[in-house]
């Protein structure tokens, strides 16, 4: 039985806690009264993944099930959540494909010739034929990657189907396909706490209508457009839930707690510390965001989209769920040695910023780790490092846009790199983010920033934490020091969050 | 007589010895490229190498082929033409593995003039390792009919997909009657074979090997009946390489007594089988084997 979310008091006898640091593993000892907020074990997957989508699939929730929903004759639209829904690629196989071999399998059975699957990918990356390949399985492949029955959605396309909405200012552009077809099926792995149609309305549509998605304040937004989308083409929404084992085997122990680490644990630990520290820095950037995550389905939920959202949330909460306590006056985290947006990649220093600030200051709903006027303390020896295929934009952001100053207008800034026409080649074409990918999430930092009194950045480069407008501290001690003279507070309530961070409670 | 009295052939290409043991120039490509240096001495002696130390090693290692009924070529003469279903590149690698001796040393393989020998390396590399020959597809030309079967009569068997084309799938295409023709003309036996798993050794959007199993079943070598048509006779050699597929998926005795009631189940799509439901229904995973339990 997986034990639920624990929080660890720091006392004289609690070892140096293990924390993520550029691509290095560290451990750093914290202070005595400091906690330590670990997320529940990983729960069980399901025995047989196949069986359980048969039946949410045949007994939905708040729908009819999917095999009469589909009828011969129509057009249906399949849509999936790309390889940005997780911090790294998913062990082989995959339950994206899984699922969609057995939607697709009733959609057989109900003999439709016009199927289509659009890869939901948003602002982000394409993905090669060989990722496409290695995430549905073969068959999918063969018979629709292979014969170009498959697209990867394009956000800056000419194509785009204008949708009208009374409530949103201006037309919703959706993917063509899906405006035109008579059903969409869309498989998601990533729940939103903000809006149940924030996933579908930040990777199917327009890049103007993903902006006024994916900023701050404007979370409703996903609803309104929701609507429009589903009032266009009615969704059937399957969603599979992952439980946290992002590690498994020798280096499962790295999601363990710290004060239960065996002998064999604290070798196997010296043992990768110092592979890392030896591996030179071109290699080891990369080699962290290769290996997939270990995560599996615990639970799948399909029908209408509020009703599968809410029913994965519930369940996430279960797996993500962390222990009840106050917030803090200081959180402390390492950097994420994986991001969705640097999988088979570099973790860029905007990447490591954004999973700090959104994992400490999450959506409406739910309360912080840290108090307002708080200060979050990043370890992250920060360095100018990009990926200059998949992060062209990032790097020019890095360049030409920063420093900015709190409340600066970067709207035309981002509507530079949003039209640029190189920009929207490598999109296209390439494998680049796009152009406007590093605004938004810039726009999610800022609104975890004015929440904040500071943010601390351990390690690294002066100019580079200047300019992202943050404070740089040479060791953990120091950034404590900092950050009890930000807060003034000569003892502040210091909590740390582990990788994978668990989820604060929601706060009804 | 010397070199300069010699009269040069239309195509401006004068075969003197030992010219003749290389490749043609860079410029003769297509339909007309000549791949009579390809079985001389010289090249028979580093294709037997290649094959023996590259191709079968590799073919062992990757595709690890079942072979089923290949006792059925033993009292078979040489030449023979082969014909097979056609799914992967990796299919005439596997039939060179899997070919006894005496067949492997002398065959010829038919190719699309337009696929191998569009660049002169691939033609050079394709001739030499696989001793293929141009076979112009779209249409039925002299060249085409006439160089097989100059090669039979030397003594040459020949390889040869009457699909024409890998299919997108794993059902099989018509079978073009091309090989029955041929057979028809220099009075040799057709020898259908089926190939199972090659698809997915090398798939047609990969470019990388993935190791898997595959299975060869080897038929019975087929004659044409007197005044049969080659339309009718490649029907037969088509039920010939569907028999053969369920053997392999059955036993010899179930498969024969299937054929001899016309249940022998086929290999093209059901009617009305089209787009991505052919596909699909073609690469249905095959139900788990059942542990027998008293």
């Amino acid at each position: 039985m997986p034990r639920p979310g624990f929080t660890l008091v720091v006392d004289g006898a609690t070892p140096p806690v293990a924390i993520w640091r550029n691509g290095h593993l560290t451990t750093e000892k914290l202070p005595i009264g400091s906690v330590v907020a670990y997320p529940p074990e990983p729960l069980t997957p399901v025995v047989d993944l196949r069986e359980h989508i048969k039946a949410s699939l045949e007994s939905p929730i708040d729908s009819e099930p999917l095999s009469k929903r589909l009828l011969s004759g129509m057009k249906l639209t399949i849509a999936f959540d790309d390889i940005t829904a997780t911090d790294r690629a998913l062990a082989l196989p995959d339950p994206r494909g899984i699922a969609l071999e057995e939607i697709l399998t009733i959609a057989a059975e109900a003999q439709i010739d016009d199927v289509e699957l659009v890869n939901a990918r948003g602002l982000s990356r394409r993905m090669s034929k060989r990722e496409l390949s290695s995430m549905l399985g073969p068959r999918i492949t063969d018979s629709f990657v292979v014969t170009n029955l498959l697209s990867q959605h394009d956000a800056s396309g000419e194509d785009l189907f204008e949708v009208s909405s009374s409530e949103h200012n201006e037309p919703i552009r959706l993917n063509k396909r899906i405006a035109e077809s008579d059903l969409l099926i869309y498989l998601t792995l990533d729940p939103s706490d903000a809006s149940a149609y924030r996933n579908i309305a930040s990777r199917i549509c327009g890049v103007t209508t993903i902006q006024s998605v994916i900023s701050s304040g404007t979370t409703n937004n996903a609803d309104v457009i929701g609507a429009a989308i589903e009032k266009q083409t009615p969704i059937f929404q399957v969603a599979l839930s992952l439980n946290n084992a992002e590690f498994s085997g020798p280096t499962r122990f790295l999601q363990s707690r710290a004060n239960e680490w065996a002998m064999s644990d604290r070798a196997a630990f010296r043992v990768l510390r110092v592979a890392l520290d030896l591996t030179p820095a071109p290699i080891r950037e990369r080699v962290l965001t290769i290996p997939p995550s270990q995560q599996k389905v615990i639970s799948v939920a399909s029908g209408s989209v509020t009703a599968t959202n809410k029913a994965s949330l519930a369940v996430l909460d279960k797996q993500y769920g962390a222990e009840e306590s106050p917030p803090a006056d200081v959180l402390v985290l390492g950097a994420p040695p994986a991001s969705p947006y640097a999988i088979n990649s570099i973790l860029n220093p905007l990447l490591a910023v954004h999973y700090a600030l959104t994992t400490a200051i999450p959506v409406d709903g739910r309360r912080p780790f840290v108090k307002e006027g708080g200060v979050v303390i990043l370890h992250h020896g920060l360095e100018k490092t990009f990926d200059p295929q998949e992060q062209t934009s990032f790097i020019d952001f890095f360049d030409r846009v920063l420093p900015i100053e709190q409340g600066d207008d970067l709207s035309k800034s981002e509507e530079v790199f949003a039209t640029d026409a190189w920009y929207i080649h490598l999109y296209r074409t390439s494998y680049a983010h796009h152009g406007t990918l590093p605004f938004r999430l810039w726009a999610e930092c800022e609104r975890a920033r004015s929440y904040l009194s500071g943010v601390i950045v351990v390690g690294g480069d002066v100019d580079l934490a200047h300019r992202m407008g943050f404070r740089r501290a040479s060791t953990f001690a120091d950034a404590v020091e900092m950050a009890s003279d930000i807060t003034s507070n000569a003892n502040p309530s210091i909590t740390m969050l582990p990788y994978p961070a668990p989820r604060p409670r929601a706060t009804s | 007589m010397t070199a300069l009295d010699k009269k040069p052939k239309k195509d401006g290409y004068t075969p003197k010895f030992p010219r003749n043991w290389f490749p043609p120039p860079k410029n003769m490509l297509g339909a007309d490229y000549d791949t009579d240096w390809a079985r001389k001495p010289l090249a028979r002696v580093l294709r037997a190498a290649l094959i023996n130390s590259i191709t079968r090693p590799l073919i062992r290692t990757v595709a690890k082929p079942t072979i089923i009924g290949i006792d059925r070529l033993d009292k078979l003469k040489s030449p023979a033409i082969f014909v097979a279903n056609h799914s992967s590149h990796v299919d005439t690698s596997l039939m060179m593995a899997i070919l006894p001796k005496r067949f492997r040393r002398k065959v010829a393989v038919a190719a699309r003039h337009d696929y191998i020998f569009d660049k002169w390396w691939k033609a050079t590399i394709w001739s030499l390792w696989m001793n293929v020959v141009p076979i112009e597809r779209n249409k039925a030309s002299r060249r085409s009919v006439e160089l097989p079967l100059r090669l039979m009569k030397e003594g040459w068997s020949f390889a040869l997909y009457p699909e024409e084309s890998r299919g997108p799938n794993d059902f099989l295409l018509p079978f073009k009657p091309g090989a029955a023709y041929l057979a028809i003309k220099a009075g040799v036996p057709l020898v259908p074979l089926h190939f199972k798993g090659t698809r997915r050794i090398f798939t047609p959007y990969s470019r990388r090997f993935q190791i898997g199993k595959t299975r060869v079943v080897v038929g019975e070598p087929m004659y044409a009946l007197e005044n049969e048509r080659p339309q009718a006779f490649i029907t037969r050699v088509q039920a010939a390489v569907e028999q053969a597929a369920d053997e392999g998926n059955t036993n010899w005795w179930a498969a024969k007594v299937r054929a001899m009631k016309g249940e022998t189940p086929p290999l093209t799509p059901p009617p009305g089988l089209t787009g991505w439901r052919q596909t699909w229904a073609a690469t249905k995973p095959e139900p788990a084997m059942e542990i027998w339990k008293p």
